[in-house]
Parts: structure tokens; sequence; C-alpha cells
């Protein structure tokens, strides 16, 4: 049994967004700063937090885009969406001149140096929950949609409370690392659909299902993924329960034949989690490196997981010293000599 | 790029984790923490939960540990680290590091290593009953800026309070032998005379059961508790000096101490004995017996004078040293003393040195005149046990031998005469007299010394041996000296160091020689 | 740096292993003697460290077997004595009561003992004359020597 615990600590400090992260902050504070600015949106109740993987802190590197949830508190059921989104563009252009973009359903902001972009997405409220507009006509009304964004961000942090290394330790959460190997195997080891945030959830119906509780990131992550593995199987016929909303499935662009293709490829992936762990310390590494593959959307793809510097990369152990011992058994029967 | 032997033991932290591992210890890369059950000696099997993290000097060292739960209600005493930061638990210390041989590392074997665990953890139950290690400045912070010095004899017995002063060095501090009377007071408001500051507190705390940490637990074992809180308060007491014991083991704690609200705070200084008995407890087994020994040493350059000082570390104190010569700049690379004494008769320049070692020099005595005669010399070996000629000088050498002979075998006093030769290739002592059946190493004709070497002027010619040769040479000359001196005489007549085989045999081997005994006929 | 001749076995072979086959090999004259070479293999270098007797009740001027009992016994007697941890089995010794080398029997028994082994054994023939007479085998096969002294 291979657990390789300070590789895979290395593993995960190589996908840490650390760079990402302050420029993605600096990124919000500007826009959020241009939004509370407006006197229009101050009227609506403006009130941006950030959302998505990010919000989450469960993003791996590289972070590409960063969500701004805009709340308009005091906005009511009147509220045209269409407008809105054009005021916010509007407003927005005038400090970032030529960097912004309409979307159909939100603004986008590009920070070109941090090779980074903004998506701000607006909503109105609904009794607890928020409404973002779903599809907006052509006369500025919308159908809304129900969301509730920071109801997963509640459930991670819940989640990486109750998932323990060490007991009685709050300190040592496994969920929040272990969604981001899970997304990091998604980038790995399937085609752009479905994306980061459906393995999220995947990876948090797998946490409720089987309330694991292991001793290290190794098996962590070899039951996680093989559940996943046999949830991604019957979510092509039943669709994914959305834990924030009840009796709510999540959206996803994947068609089937997609999902199909991931939930093959995932169980390829758990079971090469499963040989990893019973290998032994070479040979396993090379197959968690195999299964983490190289950091994505970086100048050079770097491998994930390293390769302990005793092992070479075809899973062998390096022969550090050429001394063979001598046999510990002599042959057998008898050797006459004359 | 890392090497093959660094690979080699990340490779072995990596199986001693995994090992770790399957006994159910849980791993996140750092730490590695997991039950440990051991047996309690009354509650029989609890379970333990501890803490192992690898450092890297792993295997070299062993892992650290920490309790963090012993399963039972028992309180860590000894043998456990101070927390390096609050909140966090003490490593324990599971193996002595002076004593454990790091050939021999057990906690290489991770079944070993939780079998010390398990061992400390049982000990600890039953408070370490055969125990004896002093190391009570472990359990508390540290003053490592301060060295506080104390005679041990002259305070022994003794409790109270008494006068410090500074030490020989800055950040040394030595509790004196003499003490504060009367009652300490303030003079005006928060006044107190400057010489009432920074005294010392002298008490024992007896057979120590578990180890102080802090003030309180200080506090709990002192006599006069009322009394040293309030000269604490005053900023009259700076230090502690606390004696106890462990089985029986007597040692000494200081600890220096700052009052403050609501408990004063303390820390543990750096501690050193410097009575008479502990300065002269690696002089060797002979010292005691050396002291009553008169040696005299004939000549204190290079040889004599490193000789001089081996004999007074070695406890020699009746010492005559007879040299007429100043010491020159050009000898100070071969000689004890340093260039602060050029100038200086070389026997005074000796005696500052002997001075420094801090033992007493007051039966040590200097000749700055060579010696006159064959008279004086017999003289000199009458009243000396040994005289150690180290004049280097043939007609000094040949006047000592002719003394030693007419004072005569039988009477115990002897001449070693010592001389480095061939330009240190040879290093060479000869007794004199000889005893019966007894011969000295054939003579080596020394090289004539070329006209190029000597210093500017017509002085004596300048030998160009190494001041390693003639260390070696001193160390050579000093255990005849002392094999005489103690009446051992297991030593022969002559002993030769051939750091360099010469062409004539006997010189040509290298090593040690020594005379062939003389072979006597037994049929007469 | 020379590289290395793959049909060639260097053997190093230390004095410690040539004294205890030398007092063997007189103790037992007339009749033979014979034993385990010790040691490791280093890349293709097999290092003759030490070697043993084991008695066999039967040996002749002319024959000595190694029987398996007796000889693995002393083998873990041995490893447990030096303590050294790269010591294990590494070939056979005998010795030869007549200026004479190693037999066609002796180098096919040596042959048929390596196909057990990754590593190459050797055979060391200690003649009465003094001299040693030295062969290995890999897999089956006769190698050439080149042998050395430690």
């Amino acid at each position: 049994m291979a657990t390789l615990a300070t590789h895979f600590k290395t593993a995960l400090s190589n996908i840490e967004p650390s760079d990402d992260a302050e420029n993605a902050q600096a990124a919000h504070a500007e826009v959020t700063k241009v939004l509370e600015a407006d006197d229009l949106l101050v009227k609506l109740g403006v009130d941006p937090i950030l959302i998505g993987s990010y919000g989450r802190q469960v993003s791996i590197r590289r972070v590409k885009d960063v969500d701004v949830f805009v709340r308009l508190s005091k906005a009511g059921k009147d509220l045209r969406p269409g407008r809105i989104l054009d005021h916010v563009a509007a407003v927005l252009e005038e400090s970032f001149p030529g960097r912004v973009t309409r979307q159909h359903r939100s603004v986008m902001i590009d920070f070109p140096d941090d090779d980074l972009s903004v998506d701000v997405v607006i909503a109105r409220p609904c009794g607890d929950h928020w409404e973002i507009p779903q599809k907006i006509e052509d006369d500025g009304n919308a159908r809304w949609v129900e969301t509730n964004p920071t109801k997963m961000a509640e459930l991670t942090t819940q989640a990486n409370k109750d998932y323990l290394l060490y007991d009685g330790d709050p300190g040592s959460g496994v969920y929040v690392p272990m969604v981001k190997l899970i997304r990091q195997i998604r980038r790995t080891w399937v085609d752009d659909q479905p994306g980061g945030y459906f393995f999220e959830v995947l990876a948090y119906h797998a946490f409720s299902n089987l309330e694991p509780n292991e001793t290290s990131y190794a098996k962590y992550l070899t039951v996680v993924l093989r559940e996943i593995a046999d949830l991604l199987i019957d979510v092509a016929d039943e669709g994914l329960d959305d834990p924030t909303l009840d009796g709510k499935t999540i959206k996803t662009k994947a068609t089937p034949e997609q999902l199909a293709a991931a939930a093959a490829r995932i169980d390829e992936a758990a079971t090469l989690a499963e040989a990893a762990l019973g290998a032994n310390d070479c040979l396993a590494a090379v197959k968690w490196r195999e299964l983490l593959g190289t950091t994505k959307n970086t100048t050079t793809e770097e491998q994930v997981f390293p390769l302990p510097e005793y092992c070479n990369a075809d899973g062998t152990k390096k022969k550090t010293t050429a001394v063979t011992q001598g046999a510990s058994t002599v042959p057998a029967g008898s050797g006459r000599y004359a | 790029m890392t090497s093959s032997w660094q690979s080699d033991f990340v490779a072995e932290a990596d199986s001693w984790r995994a090992r770790l591992g399957e006994l159910g210890f849980s791993d996140d890369g750092d730490r590695l923490r997991g039950d440990l059950p051991w047996r309690h000696p009354v509650r029989g099997l609890v379970h333990a939960r501890i803490e192992v993290e690898l450092t890297a000097r792993f295997p070299f060292t062993a892992p650290d540990v920490r309790v963090l739960d012993s399963g039972t209600s028992m309180q860590l005493t000894f043998h456990i680290d101070r927390p390096a930061s609050l909140g966090v638990d003490g490593n324990l210390c599971l193996w002595d590091a002076a004593t454990q041989p790091v050939e021999f590392a057990p906690w290489r074997e991770p079944q070993a290593f939780l079998d010390r665990v398990r061992g400390w953890l049982e000990q600890t139950a039953v408070r370490w009953p055969d125990d004896d290690v002093c190391d009570l400045e472990r359990y508390l912070l540290r003053d490592v800026n301060t060295l506080v010095l104390y005679d041990a004899d002259r305070l022994a017995g003794k409790a109270g309070l008494f006068k410090t002063a500074p030490g020989p060095t800055p950040r040394t501090i030595e509790v004196t032998e003499k003490r504060r009377p009367g009652v300490i007071a303030p003079r005006g408001p928060q006044q107190l005379h400057s010489k009432d500051r920074g005294l010392a507190w002298v008490d024992d705390l007896g057979e120590v059961q578990s180890p102080p940490r802090e003030w309180a637990d200080v506090e709990h074992a002192l006599k006069r508790t009322g009394e040293v809180a309030r000269l604490i308060a005053l900023g009259a007491v700076g230090y502690l000096l606390l004696r106890y014991s462990r089985n029986g083991h007597a040692a000494v704690l200081a600890v220096a101490v700052q009052r403050g609200v609501p408990t004063p705070t303390i820390r543990a200084c750096e501690s050193a004995d410097t009575s008479m008995a502990t300065r002269s407890m690696r002089a060797g087994e002979t010292a005691a017996e050396l002291a009553d020994v008169r040696i005299a040493v004939v000549g204190v350059g290079a040889l004599g004078s490193f000789a001089a000082d081996i004999l007074f570390r070695s406890g020699v104190r009746r010492l005559t040293l007879i040299d007429g010569e100043r010491l020159r700049p050009g000898n100070v690379v071969r000689h004890l003393a340093g260039s602060d004494d050029v100038g200086n008769y070389k026997v005074m320049a000796v005696m500052s040195r002997l001075a420094a070692t801090g033992f007493d020099v007051g039966k040590v005595k200097l000749q700055n005149q060579d010696l006159a005669d064959l008279g004086e010399a017999v003289e000199l070996v009458k009243t000396n046990n040994v005289v150690l000629d180290a004049t280097a000088h043939a007609r000094a050498s040949s006047l000592l031998a002719t003394a030693a002979n007419i004072t005569g075998a039988g009477t115990g006093h002897t001449v070693i005469s010592a001389c480095v030769q061939r330009e240190g290739d040879i290093i060479r002592a000869d007794r004199f007299p000889l005893r019966h059946g007894e011969q000295h190493l054939p003579a080596l004709i020394s090289d004539p010394i070329g006209a190029g070497m000597r210093e500017a002027g017509c002085g004596e010619p300048v030998s160009r041996t190494p001041p390693a040769a003639v260390i070696a040479a001193a160390d050579l000359a000093c255990r005849m000296v002392i094999d005489q001196a103690t009446r051992q005489c297991t030593l022969p007549a002559s002993m030769a160091d051939i750091r360099q085989p010469q062409t004539e045999p006997p010189f040509d081997q290298l090593g040690l020689l020594t005379p062939t005994p003389v072979a006597y006929r037994t049929d007469r | 740096m020379r590289a290395p001749n793959p049909d060639v076995v260097r053997v190093l072979i230390h004095s410690d292993a040539r004294q205890t086959i030398k007092t063997a090999a007189a103790r037992a004259f007339p009749l033979e003697a014979g034993g385990l070479l010790l040691g490791w293999w280093d890349n293709d270098m097999v290092v003759v460290r030490a070697a043993i007797e084991v008695v066999d009740p039967a040996a002749t001027g002319t024959s000595w077997i190694r029987h398996e009992g007796l000889a693995q016994r002393a083998l873990d007697q041995a490893v447990a004595k030096f303590g050294h941890p790269w010591l294990g089995y590494i070939g056979d010794w005998h010795s030869h009561p007549a200026a004479c080398d190693a037999s066609q029997q002796d180098r096919q028994s040596i042959r048929i003992a390596s196909l057990a082994y990754a590593q190459p054994l050797v055979l060391i023939v200690h003649r009465r004359d003094g001299i040693i007479d030295i062969h290995a085998a890999r897999h089956g096969r006769p190698q050439t020597v080149s042998a050395e002294s430690i």
C-alpha cells in the first residue's frame, strides 16, 4: 500500500492557484468599487459577492474566470434585466474601456495582463433565494430562474468541517482538497463537458453517500472517485440533484454522449486510483501521476504529482547502490566436487 | 538534482510513513496522527493519541512525537520538551542524544519506535522510578544569553540571599558566597539601593518529583516562599540557584527571575560550578598525586613551555621554571605564550599562561638565569623529584645527565632529557640515570644546521622544526616525567617517535622506538 | 572509466577468505575440505569477503559434497555471526590434496548451482601447492574470470 502522503501534499500545492488568487482578488475589488459607485445601482441595493469555484476556494490552477454575483437587494419584480445589464455594461465600460463585453446573461470584463476575466451576473431577491435572468427577450424582459450560489459555499464549508483527516482537528478538512483533486482529474480525463462545477456537485454527493473516514488523501481520493464513477452512470438517466435547491437538478451543457464518455473515463480513472493504492511506492507514484495529469492553461504543462526522487519514470526504483546482498539460501540439493 | 543518498532517505521516510499508515495512522504529508494502545499499571490497556512528525534530519534523529491524549488523566512530567509555541505540545525525549549511537538508530523500525513511545508512557505513569537525569532547565523557558557561575563547595549547605558579581566575560554572572544580611526594604517610593538589586536566592528543592514549568511550581517547592516572593517583587532577587536531586544524583538549577504582575517570569540559565573539585575533574587520575611532586623544567622555549603547561594542567603545582632568555617575536609561533609577552623573560611569559588557567600558581618558582655549573645542576636534581631538560643544548644536557648520575640511581631523582631532532623527523626523550639492566637508544648525530638558519646577527642557530613536532615532543616528555613522578616506572629509559624514517637503523622505521632490553645469562 | 566487459566476471577475494580456505585445507589433508564463499555482488563484480567450512562427513581424498541442510545451517550461523548487511552466499570452495585444477565435475557443479541465482556464482579450488583456481558461472554458463586480491 502506497499512500505517499508527502507527495500528495506537493501535488495539492502544485494545483493551488496561488498567483491567480491575488489577481482574482484585485480584479474583483476593482469591479466592485466601480459598481458600488454608481447611483442607480446603489438605489437598487447593489451588493456584489464572489461566487464560483474561486469564491468557494475550490478552484485550481489556472483560474481563468472569476464570477461576481451582483445582488440587487432592493430590486422589485419589475426589474428588466436587459436594461440593467446594458447599464452595468455602460458603467463598467467607462472604467474599463474596450475590455467590456455584454454577454447574453452577464457582463464580462477582461483583465489581459493577468490572463483573467470577471463575469458579472445580476440577481434579484426571491424569498430566501435569488433569481438570475435565464433568457432575456429582445424587449429587455426575461424569464427568471431561481438560484442559490451562496448555498454551495456554505455546504462546502460544512463538508470540510465534517470530513477530517484527524478526528477533532478542524484544520484537517479533506473535502476541499478532494474537490480540487477531482477537478484536476476532470481536466485530465474528461473532454470539456461536463464541467468543473458538475464534478464538484458529484464529489459533494459522493461524500454524502459514503461518509468516508480514511487516513490519507490517497485513500479518500480512491473511494470518492469510485463513487463518482458509479454516480455518473445513474446521472445519465436521472440527472444530478442540485444540493442547493430541493427538487432541482444541475443544468449541464453536456450531451448524453458526453455524459456517457465521461462515465467511462472516470470509471477508468477510478480503476487506476485503486491500482495505485494497491501498488508499491514507485509504481504507485507513476499511477498517481497518470491520474492527476498536468496543470492546464499554464505556460508550461507541469506534472501535478511529483515523481519521488528515488523512482524512475517507469515505476521502477532507482538503483542507488549497485550492491546486491549475497544470497540468503544455498543451492537446493547437494553439489558434488571432485 | 537530488543525489542518490538523498533519495535513499526520502524513500526510507516514505516507506516509514506507509508503515505507520498501515498501523492506522492518518497522514496529511506533514504529520501523522494515530492511536497507540499501551498498558497503564493500574487501568490496564488504554489508548493514547499521538502525533508524529518526520523532520529533515530523519533517519539521523528520531521523529518528533507529541502526546495529544495519553488516554488517561496522568500528568506528563519528565522527558518532554517545552512546547515550541503556545497551544502546541512538547516533543517527547525518547532517546538520549548523547548516549544513542547514530549508527544504531532504532527508530528506523516503526514498531521499535512505537514501543519506545509506549515505554515512555508507561514510565510516565509510574513516575520514572529509576530516573536520575538532571535536566530541569529543559522544562522552563530559556535565557540563552546568561551563564550563571557558582562555587558548589563554598555554597554547600547554605541557603538564603547571596550577592552576585559580574563574571569574567559579558553575560556571565557569579553567585558569590557573600551573604546579604539584614532586611531589605525600599529606601523611598519604589527605590532600592543599587547593590540590593540582582541578588541570588540559594535554596534546596530536595528530591524532585515533577519538573517545575512555571513560577508557581518553583514557588511551591521553596521553603521561605513568602520572603522570596517579596524580594522578587521588590526587584532585589534576580536569580534563583536551586539545588535538587533525582534519585540521589545532585544538580543545580539556575533561574533568572523578572518581577511581574501577577507572577514573576522565570527563565532557566545555563549554569556551571567553579569549585576546584569541578575544575580539576578533567585533569586526569594522577592529578591529586602530582600536586605534591616537585618538578623543574629547564628551558621553557618551544618544547619546555608546552611541557610546563601540560604538567601544570595535569596537576603539578610545585613547578620550577628555569630559562635565561627573553621571548622574541620569532619564538611565538612555536611557544605557549602569545605576542603580548614578547620582551618578557620566557619564564614570566609561561607563568602568565599558567595563571590564566585559574589554578593556583603560588608554588610555581621562576629562575631567569641559566644553570651555571654542575653544582647547581646537582642541587636542582636533589631538590626536585624530576627535572625535565628541555634545553636542546648539548652542554646543559650533559650537565644535567651528569648531575643525575652523581645523585645516583635508587634515590628516585631523575632527569628526563627531551629533544626534537632532524627538524622534527624524530622526537626523543631519555631518562637518567639508567636503572639496572637498562640501556638508552643509540645516539643520532644531528645534521649540521645551515648558515642561513639564523636570525639576523649571530645568535643561536634556528631549527626549522614545525610546531606540531614540538608539541608531540612535549607530550612524549611529559609521559616520561609523569611516569617517574608518580613512581609507576613503566616506561623504558629512551623513547623515540620516528615521524619520518631515517637512513640509519634503528631509526629507519616509522613509529615508536624503544631500546631492546639487555639479555642476561641466567646460568652463571 | 573503462567500459565493463560483459563476458568477464571480476572476482575480488579478501585475504580473510584465502586464509580460512588455506587453514581448512591444511587441516583436512589428505582429505578434501570444502564450504561456502560469502560476500556480495557489486555491479558485475563478485566480492568474496569470507569463506566458511562446511564439513562433509563422507569427504575423501577426491571428493567433497555440499549438503543442503548442513550448508544452509552454516550459512545462517555465519550471516548472524558476521552481522554484515551485504553478506550472503555467492559460491563454493573446496580443496584438492593434489596440485590439480578444478575438474570437469567441479565446473559442472558450479554451473548447475548458478541456475538458481540472478548473479554469477564463484568456485574456488585450493590446490595442494597453494595455488587457487577460480571459476565463475552465470545462469548455467561458464564465465571468464578476472580475479584480484583485497
